[in-house]
């Protein structure tokens, strides 16, 4: 068979040959050596055709669940409008300049107060900065939450000591929460019907006079990527509405869709419930959905549209078959992960199930009682400690 | 990536929709390119990586790469040449930061995630059918791997991709008569190899 025709063959069976060019060669399909040819080129094509590579249901979920939490976890990206986008072209690149000539000249001339005005109160400044220095994104808005128990009067909030941490100083750059710096430094009336709002345990109200509101059934729910949505338990906590905080903490550690998610919800009852909380006497709300269970903290803090959740001062935490102490951990409930600060103690329990311990070079640690003093991160849905 | 030959214009205006909620933001935008997209990336991708772990990383770097690099799509193209280019750089990328020059063995990492010793049929199953049926896609496989690369990207573009010769040539840089001679020559190197299974 002649080079052309079976050119004209493989083309023909991919669809690409031309009117004129088919109805030439289908006069020749009468011929057995054409009809037996353009057979093995189709036999070939379904061939290729069945062993494509193909990916389970299951699979493409996953790969889904991972896309969407990276994604999430990147800062927002924004189009600009094409007007908007030429602006920044080098041709106006001397107009830019001049702009902000003048305005760093107007600025200095401006008159402004003698001190700064006081940060939120500092966060425990040397576990803490490492952690945050790596996870603060500019511009991610945040609600956060910050508790502290055994506090049952108003007091206003401490300014720091040695100047702003690292965590602060990223806190004060992003205008978003700024806003909640200062909520937090005024933390009454609660900031009702906005989506950004803060909320300070330290001024919490005892909790015969908070949860005066019935609890409705819970707002919170997966969004429309799975996640699920924390606005409305951090509105019910910024609004002391503590039977509502309860609906929407327990809706989320029975139904969230990430083990992450679970655990911070069981942990943040299970603070709230402790001593001297708002919920302390409530039924114990430490079902076993989780692992991970963050069980003592001097103040915590989630924030929101991050997907984080923070806890420093004293921190006491679960882990299957462990007891950790530490001074801060930081919870990404979108990764499922956690992690601890530099020169946290753990300790294995007997009977509570089994956290698989590796070293910073992946080799199992053994020891009954460790330190991890560069920090360690944790695989909540694996059951997997690596210390740094 | 066949959307050009296959989409209805229905198909396209929602697939447009989906670019412009991309490009706000809106991570359901990101779904619906994903859903429609990432199995016919990860074919390519697990032919061109020869790994399926590779290509299933790589299917994730690229969805979330469009999701940085969808401002910058203007709808002067095609949207599926502008997702191949993407697609087609990460899998570079990947291959340079694994150095991945394998030899592909029948008895390495199968695709169906079972060992092919498992998939000897056992003595009185009545499953041959099947059993030969997932042999036969290994060898074919393992045909299309051993392939020289400049035939077997045009071959995977053709066959599980379903492109048109313009748009292998567009997406390859190739001239339409190059993408022919190499799609035709590498057919007639498989059917050579895979004699016994054809």
């Amino acid at each position: 068979m002649s080079t052309r025709l079976d050119d004209s063959l493989n083309a023909y069976i991919d669809g690409e040959l031309a009117p004129k060019a088919v109805r030439a060669l289908e006069k020749r399909l009468a011929e057995p050596a054409v009809a037996r040819r353009l057979e093995s080129l189709r036999g070939l094509r379904q061939g290729l055709a069945s062993a494509r590579p193909r990916l389970s249901a299951a699979d493409s979920q996953r790969l889904w669940v991972g896309i969407r939490a990276r994604v999430v976890a990147q800062p927002e990206t924004v189009v600009l409008p094409a007007w908007r986008e030429r602006l920044f072209t080098r041709r106006w690149a001397p107009a830019w300049g001049l702009g902000v000539a003048a305005g760093l000249a107007l600025w200095l001339a401006l008159p402004r107060p003698a001190s700064p005005p006081a940060l939120a109160p500092a966060l425990d400044q040397a576990v803490m900065a490492p952690m945050a220095k790596a996870s603060t994104r500019p511009g991610t808005a945040s609600i956060r939450v910050a508790a502290a128990k055994g506090h049952a009067h108003a007091a206003p909030a401490p300014a720091a000591e040695q100047g702003p941490s690292v965590v602060e100083q990223a806190l004060a750059a992003d205008p978003v929460d700024d806003m909640i710096d200062r909520a937090l430094q005024a933390p009454s009336p609660a900031l009702r019907g906005g989506s950004l709002a803060a909320f300070d345990q330290v001024s919490v109200a005892p909790p015969a006079a908070a949860g005066a509101q019935p609890a409705t059934p819970a707002q919170g729910g997966p969004d429309a990527h799975g996640f699920w949505d924390w606005k409305a338990a951090a509105m019910a906590m910024n609004q002391r509405q503590w039977a509502q905080v309860q609906v929407e903490l327990k809706a989320a550690d029975e139904r969230a869709g990430s083990a992450g998610e679970r655990a911070f919800a069981a942990s943040a009852l299970g603070l709230l419930a402790g001593v001297g909380g708002p919920l302390e006497g409530v039924e114990s709300p430490l079902a076993p959905t989780g692992d991970l269970r963050i069980m003592g903290a001097g103040r915590w803090q989630l924030l929101v549209d991050a997907r984080q959740a923070r806890f420093v001062q004293g921190v006491s935490a679960r882990l299957p078959g462990l007891r950790v102490e530490g001074s801060a951990a930081q919870m990404d409930l979108a990764f499922d992960r956690a992690s601890f600060s530099p020169g946290t103690r753990f300790t294995r329990l007997s009977g509570e199930g089994s956290t698989k311990v590796l070293d910073a070079a992946e080799h199992p640690v053994t020891a009954d009682e460790f330190t991890a003093p560069a920090g360690a991160d944790y695989n909540v849905a694996e059951h997997v400690l690596r210390l740094r | 990536m066949n959307a050009r030959r296959e989409s209805s214009p229905a198909e396209l205006a929602e697939e447009r929709a989906w670019i412009e909620a991309c490009q706000r933001g809106d991570l359901s935008g990101l779904e619906g390119l994903y859903e429609r997209y990432h199995r016919q990336l990860y074919a390519y991708l697990v032919a061109m990586l020869r790994s399926q772990q590779g290509a299933e990383d790589v299917v994730q770097d690229i969805f979330v790469k469009l999701h940085q690099k969808i401002g910058s799509y203007r709808f002067q193209s095609p949207f599926h040449h502008w997702l191949f280019r993407l697609a087609r750089n990460q899998a570079i990328d990947h291959l340079r930061r694994e150095k991945v020059r394998r030899v592909t063995s029948l008895d390495e990492e199968p695709m169906e995630g079972t060992a092919l010793r498992e998939r000897v049929p056992a003595k009185g199953r009545d499953a041959q059918g099947e059993v030969l049926a997932k042999e036969k896609a290994v060898a074919v496989r393992a045909a299309v791997d051993a392939l020289p690369a400049t035939f077997r990207e045009v071959v995977l573009l053709r066959e599980w991709e379903d492109l048109p010769y313009e748009d292998i040539a567009l997406a390859l840089g190739l001239s339409v008569g190059t993408v022919k001679s190499r799609l035709f020559r590498a057919r007639a190197l498989l059917e050579k190899s895979l004699k016994e299974w054809l």
